[in-house]
């Protein structure tokens, strides 16, 4: 079994002609299929339906599509939920923590796979407990350091918070891929006087860009829709992250649900867009990542 | 360095300096990401252990008092009915996501067209946000103008003592199992066609062709997976605060919550600490056995 | 200082680091700030203020209403207010506090926990500001002494709270029923409302868990009466005598007809929004709910909302003969306070002594906006400007009638001490969801009570009777 997926690093893509072939009638087979993809993508239909609609007609009918396709809930929550600004922020937050992240993890998982680090395993060990651990655990404690630090009310100093906690997982996931790639490679580079970093750099930066990409796109996940930690951190309106436009349309005594479906379209619309141009990479980089 | 110079250097006398020199340049590599990590994760976590041995409220000064919160928590119902509410939300989410999940990513491997279409379908409700969901579902499970409403039944889903846990893992059940669905056609893609065929000359059911083939064909990364999704089950909390705050009566609490609550609700910082550090080592030995069941016979 | 102490902090580690959490919190016991001390000068700068109002229009209001007339008439204070939600406020404001970080003015919680914050050093003393600028001389006395303790001032009340039965006038008089005064009555209407298939009272818990105290702070002022509570607080009597635990089973009996909110799993799923539509369209027929509702009631009627139905509020009937009629039970939604850790204490108090010095422009708020601005200053009915909606003058009457006749009772969530409020409501969900009976309710809420009040966590009472 180990031959068999144990290809190496640079397959990219499943391959779509191995397919199976099967006698007899596909219908059960794509019922199915049909039924679990309502499943998935119904309640989020009804969102798309509901941000058409006025919130008069949502009341009316919260589950049917629009009878009349109206941009207004579009145009307002952009303005009243300062979308502009918060989508920016979010970017930055998320170029920032992809970029640290990728950096941070990338130099940790090759250390871990192909230095002969004394207390590797306890480390790794670690890593699997950190990326498990409830954060309200230490909400507090940090609030009250970073406030010392002057990183409250600053995108760096969440961006730095996002390194920390997904570091963790990002090194054990692309340590798992790099550990994929022969040693032989490495060796080789070696013998020919190559340093560490030049290694690093050279040898298995290019094998493991897949893993990178997958990572880089679970990051930006995280970050774009990250909600906790931002409202606690972040109290400047300038520099507000987009789940907090999200929120802005309900309240304790009314949710505007036009203006909610619309922003909740504003916020899914561009990491929905970006993983579905990007899947197959993605995919590809988890399952090659999934061994050891 | 030439290559006499290396063999040179491999042998006995540089050989233990090359050892060390080359753990230092681990121990480098791996600096920023556990200095990081100490300063905050580390760093706090241990104030937090700190102040689980304290009274303190959440405001000001704390004294301390030995284990008393401890054994508060060890005798605290709501404590237990929380540990019971996470026991079951680990087995649902162990396996309803991950029965879906190799359902979908099964079927989705037997037919020809159209995968790309569904794959992106079930792809999808992965990557919206837990508070978009949680809103959109509320909505959905509501009694009066809901999914349930508009089919005919009127329970109320969040608003049962019975069902509201059960619903709320339903939506996070909902929310992760076309990833796994998705990772899984994909490694499925990677096995081989000529061992289906051998063994449909063997007269195997679809069922058994399943078994025999497929599972062992994706073992590593459904290991991985399972893995994956034993971590994010310990975290369960976003959807439960969201949903139903953990009511009602308690109904669907978790520790998460109840430490959540603890802490900013009933002004007991302290013993919301001891909770949380509970948790993490409750955390530390379940990933523990599952590493020892891994290492005795899981993978190859 | 503090920039070296970080540095300093960053180049030990992560030891240290937690050494050093560990230690702000022992120092976080008292001393005052020396800096700008109270009463040198007015202040100047930049005053930061984090407040929970909802709601465009609200907020609009408050920016140009609030903040721009007290801009207006303190041109050197530059007032920047930020908006949050409710239950979001609270813990970040506690959250930032603990940091000795946060807002210059802060929106504290209900008078019970703001004495906990104060009790951790978290706020400054107001007693030198209130000298300063007479503040006793300008609020109501009872309001004054729930904010003191040990002879100091920790916080200023912001809002006036009582509970009102809001009902849709429409309604009531297409169905010739008349205002119910006594309990009979109200559970004639009751039956009659239930019986065509109109929820009689809406409530719901779903978007503020802390709901169940409204019910709850109604059933004991209406039932078990004030003087019972009074003595209940002040440790008389206790939470165990039947007169409170009968309350509670009169509650639960509500919702088990299908009275209140319609059963108890409606109460726990249905938002309050779509009960405020209900209402509009007269599918509900009336809400206990506390005065601030009154800023949010007027969305559910009228043109925008689509039907041609009107609101008004009567007083909750009494529930057991012994209890006068009508009753206003009273208390403080919410606190204002300075910072500890502020560095600009002295403009945040410029900001407090506007807003409760300024007469007029204080009743010209609770005139355009109903409740939210009721700020318990001394005022007669004359001096309320003609321009309020009559209903939301009605509120300030009558509570200055309750005031001076000392006929008002008392709302949890300013007289009962903070785990206990807590309980109340989060036990009344173990009652309706049978899980535990009424007496075993009120045992523990007794044993939590009794707990607080010998720490000293209870707010004063002012006695029975009058209370200019």
């Amino acid at each position: 079994m180990t031959t068999l997926v144990e290809a190496p690093a640079r397959h990219l893509d499943p391959p779509e002609t191995k397919r199976r072939r099967r006698g007899g009638n596909p219908f059960p087979s794509y019922l199915v299929l049909v039924v679990l993809g309502l499943f998935a993508i119904g309640p989020l239909v009804a969102v798309v339906f509901n941000a058409f609609k006025t919130n008069a007609e949502i009341g009316a009918n919260p589950l049917t599509p629009p009878t009349s396709l109206s941009l207004d809930n579009f145009t307002e929550a952009w303005t009243r939920g300062d979308f502009g600004t918060t989508m920016r922020n979010s970017v930055i937050l998320c170029l920032g923590a992809v970029v640290g992240t990728c950096l941070i993890a990338g130099l940790a998982a090759y250390a871990l796979s192909h230095l002969r680090v004394p207390g590797g395993g306890a480390v790794v060990a670690y890593l699997f407990l950190g990326s498990a651990l409830p954060v309200q655990l230490f909400l507090v404690p940090l609030f009250f350091l970073w406030t010392q630090l002057r990183l409250t009310d600053s995108l760096f100093g969440l961006i730095v918070i996002y390194w920390a906690t997904d570091a963790p997982f990002a090194t054990l996931l692309l340590r798992s891929f790099l550990l994929k790639i022969p040693k032989d490679y490495v060796e080789a580079a070696r013998l020919d006087g190559a340093s560490d970093l030049q290694i690093a750099r050279k040898v298995m930066l290019p094998l493991a860009w897949p893993g990178f990409l997958t990572v880089a796109l679970i990051v930006a996940l995280w970050a774009w829709n990250e909600f906790f930690w931002a409202i606690t951190f972040i109290h400047d309106p300038s520099l507000r992250p987009i789940s907090t436009s999200f929120m802005a349309f309900q309240d304790q005594y009314s949710t505007d649900w036009g203006l909610t479906s619309a922003a909740a379209i504003f916020m899914l619309g561009p990491v929905v867009l970006l993983f579905l141009v990007l899947q197959r990479r993605f995919v590809s980089g988890l399952t090659a990542g999934g061994l050891k | 360095m030439s290559d006499t110079a290396v063999r040179a250097a491999r042998s006995a006398p540089g050989a233990a300096r090359a050892r060390r020199r080359a753990a230092v340049i681990g121990w480098a590599f791996l600096a920023p990401l556990l200095v990081l990590n100490a300063l905050v994760v580390l760093g706090p976590s241990i104030a937090t252990v700190y102040y689980s041995f304290t009274d303190w409220s959440g405001l000001g000064p704390a004294t301390f008092i030995g284990l008393a919160n401890y054994t508060k928590a060890f005798g605290d119902p709501q404590v237990h009915e929380a540990l019971l509410h996470n026991g079951i939300w680990f087995v649902l989410f162990l396996s309803v996501p991950m029965a879906l999940g190799l359902l979908g990513a099964h079927v989705l491997s037997q037919v020809r067209r159209f995968q790309v279409v569904f794959r992106a379908l079930y792809f999808i409700p992965y990557v919206v946000a837990s508070v978009v969901n949680a809103a959109v579902w509320k909505m959905l499970l509501s009694p009066t103008s809901g999914i349930g409403h508009a089919l005919g039944f009127d329970h109320s889903w969040l608003g049962d003592p019975a069902t509201s846990l059960l619903s709320v893992n339903f939506v996070v059940n909902w929310h992760w199992w076309g990833f796994l669905a998705v990772i899984f056609f994909a490694a499925m893609q990677g096995v081989d066609p000529q061992l289906y065929d051998a063994a449909k000359v063997d007269g195997a059911s679809t069922w058994q062709q399943f078994k025999a083939v497929t599972l062992p064909g994706i073992r590593p990364t459904a290991v991985f997976l399972v893995l994956m999704t034993v971590i994010w089950t310990l975290k369960a909390f976003d959807y439960i605060f969201i949903m139903t705050g953990g009511g009602p009566a308690g109904s669907s609490e978790v520790v998460s919550t109840l430490m959540y609550k603890q802490a900013f609700n009933e002004y007991e910082a302290g013993y919301a600490a001891a909770l949380g550090l509970s948790m993490t080592v409750v955390t530390a030995v379940i990933l523990a056995v599952y590493q020892y069941l891994r290492k005795k016979g899981w993978e190859d | 200082m503090t920039a070296s102490l970080s540095r300093r902090r960053f180049l030990t580690g992560a030891g240290v680091t937690a050494l050093g959490l560990a230690v702000p919190g022992l120092l976080a016991g008292c001393g005052d700030d020396g800096g700008a001390g109270a009463g040198a000068g007015d202040g100047t700068g930049k005053v930061d203020f984090w407040i929970d109002i909802q709601g465009d229009a609200n907020q609009k209001y408050f920016t140009d209403s609030v903040v721009g007339a007290f801009e207006k008439a303190n041109p050197k204070i530059d007032l920047n207010a930020t908006f949050y939600k409710g239950e979001d406020l609270r813990r970040l404001v506690q959250t930032a506090l603990q940091a000795r970080s946060g807002p210059d003015v802060v929106r504290g919680p209900s008078a019970t926990q703001t004495l906990a914050w104060s009790k951790a050093h978290v706020l400054a003393d107001l007693t030198p500001y209130a000298e300063k600028y007479q503040w006793s001389d300008k609020l109501s006395a009872w309001a004054i002494k729930a904010f003191s303790t040990d002879g100091k001032l920790y916080a200023l009340p912001m809002r006036v709270d009582t509970m009102l039965l809001y009902f849709n006038k429409t309604l009531f008089e297409s169905k010739g029923w008349t205002q119910p005064t006594n309990r009979s009555e109200l559970e004639a209407f009751a039956a009659e409302s239930a019986g065509q298939g109109i929820t009689p009272f809406g409530s719901s818990n779903v978007d503020w868990k802390a709901a169940g105290e409204w019910l709850m702070t109604v059933f004991w002022n209406h039932y078990s009466g004030p003087d019972a509570l009074y003595d209940a607080l002040t440790g008389k009597i206790k939470f165990t005598d039947p007169v409170f635990v009968d309350a509670v089973a009169l509650v639960k009996s509500y919702f088990d007809k299908g009275w209140l909110a319609g059963g108890v799993d409606k109460y726990f799923a249905v938002p309050s929004q779509e009960i405020g539509a209900n209402f509009g369209k007269g599918t509900v027929a009336t809400i206990p709910q506390g005065g601030w509702f009154m800023s949010q009631v007027g969305q559910y009627f009228g043109e925008k909302a689509k039907n041609d139905n009107a609101w008004d509020w009567m007083p909750i009937p009494a529930l057991r003969p012994e209890v006068k009629y009508p009753l206003f039970e009273m208390g403080i939604g919410g606190s204002l306070a300075i910072n500890e850790a502020s560095k600009n204490k002295d403009a945040a108090a410029a900001y407090l002594n506007w807003y409760y010095g300024d007469k007029a422009a204080a009743l010209k708020r609770m005139a355009d906006v109903p409740s939210t601005y009721n700020i318990p200053v001394d005022f007669t009915d004359a001096e309320i400007p003609q321009s309020i909606d009559p209903r939301s003058a009605r509120v300030l009457t009558s509570l200055n009638k309750a005031v001076e006749t000392g006929d008002y009772g008392y709302v949890t969530w300013t007289w009962w001490p903070p785990k206990t409020d807590v309980f109340v409501y989060e036990g009344l969900e173990q009652v309706l969801t049978n899980k535990i009976t009424p007496a075993e309710y009120c045992k523990q809420l007794d044993e939590k009570f009794t707990a607080e009040k010998a720490e000293g966590t209870i707010p004063q009472l002012l006695e029975r009777g009058p209370a200019r």
